[in-house]
């Protein structure tokens, strides 16, 4: 079948037919850029060229395939054979999946740190392109989207009178005007609302401050507590920490997602409870970037970073330090040293 | 007509073999994990296929294995599709009013989704070189996913079982093999059985939840009406009891359910020509394998996730099994491919993983 000076190679398998699944003993015949298929009894199958039959890399201990014209397969054990007459392209990646254990030692460990790289820094750097790419027009339609729910599940009107918050803005925008500059398209605002009596404050990402009743009554003698607990929720907008937390939940599910595959029942349920826990360790992180931003803010305006420890000190003895690894915030205690250490 | 789950099966007997084996399994998938963090993630598709690939290749039935056609770079594009959708809903959706059309355009969009995403998963997987496809209607996708489940709550989840056997019905009546159709008929009973079971389970870990950690949980809300501070332990009682509660009793007792409606699933499937299938799973075995399965990966950082991974798909190959009606090889023959299967699939794209079955 070969002229004389190309050589024949011939190798043993079997072969489905075009769209076929009548499987039959065959022989691919490849003889410089003409490949054949044969039958046991020697009867042609298919003829056709090199370009069209596709030989795939080996994948574990799982039979070569070949893929002929017209869903034509051909399967062989013959590895050495077949890679003689059809050389797979791509062959250093069976190659590396069969290399010896220190090699494979070594790919491990790479993993590993690889891995532990890619978790460490690879997310904030992912969450904080997501974040940057935000315009901040996005965060002020959330802003716009969340007040009227959280209006409706959480908060009542404020008792507050007029007066009292004239007070509370003017040092508001005292804390605006010493902190750091807001990001183009921020529209800050300061909201007052009941909350059931807990005093509390939160920042929304588009620049929303919310202060809640109780917590304007607690610091009712106390200004330069109040103006760090404001100028810490402007730091919250400045630092766009609503959104980090946003991306860095779903970003963390992606990549455990994309990097192991499917991790079967339980431990896929495990691991989502895991990044809800991860998540919230980055909220620690972000309030106490906030408390270092509010003491840096404060001590712009002149006054003393003391009020917010002080604060802190009375959130502890009202309702206990808080914190560990289940909470969104760092233990008040905690909090309250770590303002003193900077003084 | 009587159901398929009624009728006699065909005495021959065929059991799905699964030839994988965690060491070679390991070394493919270590290497996946390599190449996909030194790509920073674009690899993953190109793992996948090979994943797809060494589980598919590695199941057969009387020598004949399935095998998987998709391309690394179907997938990618597939992906940055999906990908770029996603960030642009969620942008959308932070709108007010436009956020509100957006999630009703998804919501719209989702079963057109799932049919495109079960279509090129099916056409890309082949048994004995033959192609399967995927056929089912997006209306019946619409009420399968959409509308069903919103009765389902409407009526209090009491015919939740009912919807697994409807997504059954959508998952097995649209595919074929060739130019062989699947069809499903299973009665309601056997999944109210599965239902009943899984939810005497969840009680009874409420029961014994409540009996050992309940006292905790309720002196922790006790101290906190009375405004004074509680200790650091008692604080963390609530926590630690939601997440027994989950791990314990929600869970384990989903995999049971599923362990018994996928032999549900089996009894009721027939491929045109009279051929059979069953499956033998026990639910409790199940259970075990999952759990040792998970604290293994866990112990060893995640290493151990390919030999978890070959351990249950042998379970579940060892548990299926084929009764063909006649000789399996004639049958084969007689199997013609649907050249259409084919064309479609290269321009399909990888939706989401649904998994409408599981496993």
């Amino acid at each position: 079948m070969a002229s004389a000076s190309e050589p024949e190679h011939r190798v043993q398998g079997r072969a489905f037919p075009p769209h076929s699944a009548h499987e039959t003993p065959a022989t691919l015949v490849v003889a410089g850029d003409r490949v054949a298929l044969i039958d046991a009894e020697g009867v042609p199958l298919l003829e056709t060229t090199r370009r069209e039959a596709r030989a795939e890399r080996a994948l574990g201990d799982t039979e070569r395939r070949v893929r002929l014209p017209d869903g034509a397969t051909f399967l062989t054990r013959d590895d050495a054979a077949l890679d003689a007459a059809l050389p797979a392209p791509g062959g250093w990646l069976p190659a590396l999946e069969r290399a010896d254990p220190l090699t494979m030692l070594s790919v491990v460990l790479a993993c590993l740190a690889g891995a532990y790289v890619v978790v460490r820094w690879g997310l904030d750097l992912l969450v904080a392109a997501a974040v940057w790419m935000t315009p901040q027009t996005v965060a002020v339609a959330m802003d716009g989207g969340t007040m009227p729910l959280l209006d409706r599940v959480l908060f009542e009107q404020t008792a507050i009178p007029a007066d009292r918050r004239a007070e509370v803005a003017a040092l508001y925008a005292e804390v605006l005007a010493h902190g750091p500059p807001p990001r183009r398209g921020t529209e800050d605002r300061l909201l007052f609302r009941g909350m059931d009596g807990l005093p509390n404050a939160m920042a929304l990402p588009g620049g929303t401050v919310i202060v809640t009743d109780e917590l304007v009554r607690m610091l009712d003698d106390d200004a330069d507590a109040l103006a760090g607990v404001l100028a810490h929720e402007v730091a919250h907008v400045r630092e766009r920490h609503g959104l980090h937390g946003l991306y860095r939940a779903v970003g963390l599910s992606v990549m455990v997602a994309v990097m192991a595959g499917e991790t079967g029942p339980l431990l896929e349920e495990a691991l989502l409870e895991g990044n809800v826990l991860l998540a919230l360790a980055g909220t620690r992180a972000a309030e106490r970037e906030a408390d270092a931003g509010a003491v840096a803010t404060i001590r712009a305006m002149g006054r003393d970073p003391e009020g917010l420890a002080r604060f802190f000190d009375d959130m502890a003895a009202r309702f206990g330090d808080g914190g560990g690894w289940s909470s969104t915030h760092p233990g008040s205690a905690e909090r309250s040293a770590t303002i003193r250490e900077g003084l | 007509m009587t159901r398929i789950s009624e009728r006699p099966m065909p005495e021959r007997t065929e059991a799905v073999a699964f030839t994988g084996r965690a060491g070679e399994w390991f070394k493919i998938w270590i290497v996946n994990l390599l190449l996909t963090i030194v790509t920073f993630g674009i690899y993953s598709a190109w793992a996948k296929v090979r994943r797809e690939q060494y589980f598919k290749r590695n199941t057969s039935i009387e020598g004949r294995a399935f095998d998987y056609h998709a391309t690394g770079m179907q997938i990618l594009i597939g992906r940055i599709i999906v990908v770029v959708g996603l960030v642009a809903f969620s942008i959308l959706s932070m709108i007010p009013l436009v956020g509100l059309v957006a999630i009703l355009a998804l919501v719209f969009l989702f079963p057109w989704l799932a049919v495109r995403s079960l279509a090129f998963n099916a056409r890309n997987t082949s048994w004995s070189n033959v192609r399967f496809d995927f056929r089912g209607t997006y209306g019946d996708a619409l009420v399968t996913y959409i509308l069903a489940p919103i009765g389902v709550a409407l009526t209090l989840y009491t015919t939740a079982p009912l919807l697994t056997r409807r997504v059954h019905g959508f998952f097995v009546r649209g595919h074929s093999l060739g130019n062989r159709s699947f069809d499903f008929g299973q009665g309601a009973g056997g999944y109210y059985a599965a239902f009943g079971l899984a939810l005497l389970w969840v009680i009874g870990a409420g029961v014994v939840l409540a009996l050992t950690v309940g006292g905790s949980v309720a002196a922790m809300f006790a101290t906190l009406d009375a405004g004074v501070e509680p200790d650091p332990a008692t604080a963390l009682a609530p926590v630690l009891a939601l997440y027994a509660a989950l791990f314990l009793g929600f869970f384990p007792a989903a995999l049971l359910y599923q362990a018994m409606v996928r032999n549900l699933m089996y009894a009721g499937t027939e491929l045109e020509g009279g051929h059979r299938f069953s499956s033998t799973v026990r639910p409790v075995r199940l259970l075990v394998i999952a759990v040792t399965n998970a604290l293994a990966v866990a112990a060893s950082l995640g290493l151990m996730l390919p030999w978890a991974q070959v351990r249950i798909t042998r379970y579940l190959a060892e548990n299926s099994f084929v009764h063909p009606e006649g000789d399996l090889d004639l049958i084969a023959g007689r199997i013609e491919a649907d050249a259409g299967a084919i064309g479609d699939a290269y321009s399909d794209i990888e939706g989401i993983d649904l998994g409408g079955v599981g496993i």
